[in-house]
């Protein structure tokens, strides 16, 4: 039982105004703590200040662990002064989680991968946005001391260029999911709620969609967007005013055209087997409106395996992306992505001593679906240990 | 009894699905102008000479007659001439990639099959052990790793460094279909079967290995223990049969993402087959190509899907088919 429910009214008044105030400051020590790293990130960890490469990198952990204990405290801090009894599904749902190996070496790389391609540009130790031409000496060295991975073919540092890569696969598979599932999302709860002919007929898209690999699919976007002035022109336009570069933006809309189909169907045959039971006919009757009955009864009940379905996709629009980019299709070649170094390390395949440019950036591509993959199955075994696993 | 109208129900909704794939497939070619007829004659040919040409593609026309046109020479099987290889039929061109692209994509099945079944069954027999742990891993590994990256490793590994396998093969496509040919050129092209077979691999090995966890559970499994059989009878005559319904109904599935992993692929190896033409064809906007591959294709995987379901009801008589 909850302490304070033994409280008199007048004692429970006092508690409540003290938590009031309590929680004001909680509130306002999180926002100058954040403002505090946002701040000092700019100042403390350029290029500029710090030389050596292992100081950086020491300098920016001990900085993240710094930062850590501070939201850790402040997060004890609120959970004492909201006590609140009860059984708490997240410490299961962790408990679960923890269990599961496999699941925790995925997340402590997903994590890792995160962290690396925000704080590339500080971590790299060659600023490869950035070409000096005094890199053509380095062209093609295999790995040594200054170059942890060697170099390309233009010389410019294969480690920096890996950690920039980063960035651009996360954008995509991140930024992809996001949009296909909001899609799916609403398109799910369209078809399944109103059924009729609007299910039908996105049934229908549904099934042809399915009837293309999807990596033709997205080709065959790609052609069609690349080789049309007016339509090029037009999306190259939107990605300009969003500030990312044109061809990279067509690639992004290519794949977010259809990334909506997996959540689609979940949402869709969830809606179908939750819309029968019999708390949305009480919610009915109390009468909740549709859009009530959507959002919160019926999304709320059908968004444990989206989340797992997501995560699993992340990793599939990182690979995606990346056979395009490999095929000269995808992100511009001045913008570093893993793609693009492996299509470069495909062309010296066959020679053993330019290995380096295959092995790493590889590497790099696959530790990242590997992780975003088992941290899909791990948060599907701990959020539903009923579900079933062998779908596709 | 396999069901008529079911059947005929199942024909016509693929009919209508290769109509939106053709649909798509248009709309995606032909929306984009990117003069065909200007690039095969090269920038400096006379507009008279471009016209001429446009008027024989018959691309002068309005779009929506364009879209009739070609839906209809489609189903009269006069698929006309590639845009990119001139004078050379659509259909031959097909008919010289196709026999290499499904070689190897029969070999890759043929190589996942073979290796997922008993490793998923092992690991759902024996499960949390450590051969259950290792096939999660394998699995795990195989549908992460990206294709062609792989393609490239077993180039570089195999080919290069061990020296075990040859990597550029020049083998006449009719000796790979002829009788010893079939089994003899699996070496010359051991390389890419491994790469598009491992991905499948592992797609095939979770879902053994979670369809036998499933259906080991069920109470027949009991009887038949109880009954006093041998555990092998049991785990391969009564589990297994029923645990790769969800195995074999994926086929269809699976060769629809060889032709997907054909594109990158064959680009790795080197070689001809029909992810490497539709590439090309994409780039040098070979319209014909394009849509003709699209369409056989996907005429291809809902066929091969449609058998798989009706041999089933045949097979399974529990299975009903609606």
């Amino acid at each position: 039982m909850p302490k304070y429910e033994r409280l008199s009214p007048e004692e429970l008044e006092v508690y409540e105004e003290f938590k009031r105030k309590e929680n004001q400051k909680i509130g306002a020590v999180f926002l100058v703590v954040v403002f505090v790293f946002i701040l000092t990130k700019w100042f403390l960890l350029t290029r500029g200040n710090i030389d050596s490469i292992l100081l950086r990198y020491i300098g920016v952990g001990a900085y993240l662990l710094f930062f850590y204990f501070f939201l850790k405290n402040i997060y004890r801090w609120y959970s004492d002064v909201n006590y609140r009894y009860r059984a708490n599904p997240i410490k299961r749902f962790f408990n679960r989680f923890y269990k599961n190996k496999l699941a925790v070496f995925g997340l402590f790389v997903a994590i890792t991968i995160i962290i690396l391609a925000v704080f590339a540009p500080m971590l790299a130790p060659y600023n490869v946005d950035n070409y000096q031409s005094s890199w053509t000496k380095f062209s093609m060295i295999p790995p040594t001391k200054r170059h942890v991975f060697g170099a390309t073919n233009a010389g410019a540092d294969l480690f920096s260029l890996c950690l920039y890569g980063a960035r651009i696969a996360l954008t995509f598979g991140i930024g992809v999911t996001a949009i296909g599932v909001s899609i799916g999302i609403v398109l799910g709860l369209i078809a399944g709620y109103y059924g009729g002919w609007i299910d039908r007929f996105l049934q229908y898209l549904n099934d042809v969609v399915m009837a293309f690999p999807f990596l033709v699919l997205v080709i065959t976007v790609m052609g069609a967007l690349l080789a049309n002035p007016a339509l090029r022109e037009s999306v190259t336009q939107i990605g300009n005013f969003l500030n990312v570069p044109g061809k990279l933006f067509i690639a992004f809309v290519a794949l977010s055209l259809f990334g909506w189909t997996g959540a689609y169907r979940l949402i869709r045959g969830k809606v179908f087997s939750v819309r029968e039971e019999e708390y949305i006919d009480a919610a009915k009757s109390l009468g909740a409106s549709n859009r009530v009955i959507m959002t919160k009864h019926i999304l709320r009940n059908s968004l444990t395996p989206v989340i797992v379905q997501a995560s699993i996709s992340v990793g599939g629009y990182i690979i995606t992306a990346a056979s395009l980019t490999f095929l000269g299709l995808g992100a511009n070649p001045s913008i570093p992505s893993w793609g693009r170094l492996l299509s470069q390390g495909n062309a010296y395949v066959t020679q053993l001593r330019y290995f380096h440019l295959t092995l790493f950036p590889g590497l790099f591509l696959t530790m990242t679906v590997l992780a975003f993959t088992t941290l899909g199955d791990g948060l599907r075994d701990a959020l539903d240990p009923t579900m079933r696993r062998n779908d596709q | 009894m396999v069901n008529k109208e079911y059947i005929l129900k199942r024909l016509g909704l693929a009919v209508l699905v290769m109509f939106g794939v053709y649909t798509i497939g248009f709309t995606l070619t032909f929306v984009a102008p990117g003069n065909p007829a200007q690039a095969a004659l090269g920038q400096k040919a006379n507009k008279e000479a471009v016209e001429a040409l446009e008027e024989q593609w018959g691309l002068n026309e309005p779009l929506p007659v364009q879209y009739k046109n070609y839906l209809i020479n489609f189903i009269n099987l006069d698929w006309g001439e590639s845009f990119r290889y001139r004078g050379e039929s659509v259909t031959g061109i097909l008919a010289s990639r196709y026999p290499k692209t499904m070689y190897y994509a029969v070999w890759s099945l043929v190589f996942a099959i073979v290796m997922s079944i008993p490793l998923g069954l092992i690991a759902a027999y024996k499960q949390n052990t450590w051969v259950d742990n290792l096939s999660v891993l394998v699995s795990q590994v195989g549908i992460s790793i990206p294709n062609f990256w792989l393609g490239m490793l077993i180039i570089a590994i195999l080919a290069v460094w061990l020296d075990l396998i040859s990597v550029v093969p020049d083998v006449p496509t009719g000796s790979l279909w002829s009788f010893p040919g079939f089994f003899t050129h699996v070496t010359d092209y051991f390389g890419i079967i491994i790469t598009l077979g491992t991905a499948l691999m592992a797609r095939n090995t979770r879902m053994t290995r979670s369809s036998t966890l499933d259906v080991l559970s069920e109470e027949y499994i009991t009887m038949a223990r109880a009954k006093g059989l041998k555990e092998r009878t049991v785990v391969l005559k009564h589990a297994l049969r029923n645990a790769l319904i969800p195995v074999v109904t994926s086929i269809g599935f699976n060769l629809l993402l060889l032709f997907g992993g054909a594109v990158v692929v064959e680009t790795v190896f080197g070689l001809n087959g029909i992810g490497k033409l539709y590439i090309d064809s994409i780039i040098r906007r070979d319209y014909p190509i394009i849509i003709a591959l699209l369409l056989t294709y996907t005429i291809g995987v809902v066929f091969v899907n449609l058998i798989i379901d009706i041999s089933y009801s045949v097979i399974d008589p529990r299975v009903q088919l609606r």
